[in-house]
């Protein structure tokens, strides 16, 4: 069902709000004001693919995509705040993790986290900020 | 006195290894073009800078990279796209025998190269996508 991707989203946000240490998460298309000198993450959820899984008819659908984080901290402050949120998010987020989901028709969904990997600091002024990507797949 | 031995190879089997090389090489050429298509198809266009800065390279080289600097904007999608891979089209030509090649570098050297993967994670979604469906 292609509402899978809602509860693959909600599944990952969920988890990400669990994490603790982190600062406040700008999520897709939710009106959020950063303030500068505050550090904040900012969220994208990028589906990539919906192949199916088998041959067949009706067969089961392996989906797969990436959840982007970025870690953004004040310019000019080093990069060490960035790392220490790039080192939280990937912890969080580990390779072989499970991610389980009950959604509002009480069915369960578990998202596999297949890896995550952070990108080199950028500055994007006033920001400094560092990608942390987590690929991630689910058969359904 | 010399001694030695000789293994002699028919010719035939000799046809075959190359003829393998050959289908090899052909599926490789296939994915690229696969990897370049898709991800012009997921290019943000607007002065066409950036869609047809990407190339792919195998060593050193000067990748392309367009600057969108004073460039007209909200040009033909579908022709800039089109640009882009011809461009990659050619460099995939232009490899040479891929016998004994260990990677193929996809590269975009435009100046605001960051700015639009930060909006529209370009290089991402090829990465994820290639890590699956192209064995990478």
């Amino acid at each position: 069902m292609a509402s899978i991707y809602n509860d693959i989203r909600a599944a990952l946000e969920s988890h990400l709000s669990s994490v603790s240490g982190i600062p406040s998460v700008a999520y897709e298309n939710v009106t959020f004001e950063p303030t500068t000198g505050t550090s904040f993450l900012q969220v994208m959820f990028l589906p990539v693919e919906r192949r199916p899984a088998a041959r067949g008819l009706n067969p089961q659908q392996r989906y797969q995509g990436v959840f982007s984080i970025l870690a953004h901290t004040p310019e000019g402050k080093g990069p060490k705040a960035a790392d220490d949120y790039a080192n939280i998010l990937i912890e969080a987020f580990e390779a072989t993790t499970d991610i389980s989901f009950t959604n509002s028709d009480t069915e369960t969904i578990k998202v596999s986290i297949d890896y995550a990997e952070r990108q080199q600091g950028i500055i994007d002024s006033p920001w400094y900020y560092v990608r942390v990507d987590i690929g991630w797949y689910i058969y359904k | 006195m010399v001694k030695q031995t000789t293994l002699k190879v028919n010719k035939s089997f000799d046809n075959k290894l190359n003829q393998i090389t050959e289908i090899a090489e052909e599926a490789i050429r296939d994915r690229l073009g696969d990897i370049a298509n898709y991800t012009v198809n997921i290019s943000p266009v607007d002065t066409g800078a950036y869609v047809t800065s990407f190339s792919y390279a195998v060593g050193a080289g000067r990748p392309r990279g367009k600057s969108s600097r004073n460039k007209p904007r909200n040009q033909n999608i579908t022709a800039m796209r089109q640009e882009g891979l011809s461009n990659l089209l050619s460099d995939i030509t232009k490899l040479g025998e891929l016998k004994g090649m260990t990677k193929i570098t996809l590269r975009n050297a435009a100046p605001h190269v960051e700015y639009v993967e930060k909006k529209h994670s370009v290089f991402t979604k090829v990465k994820s996508k290639v890590r699956n469906k192209f064995g990478g």
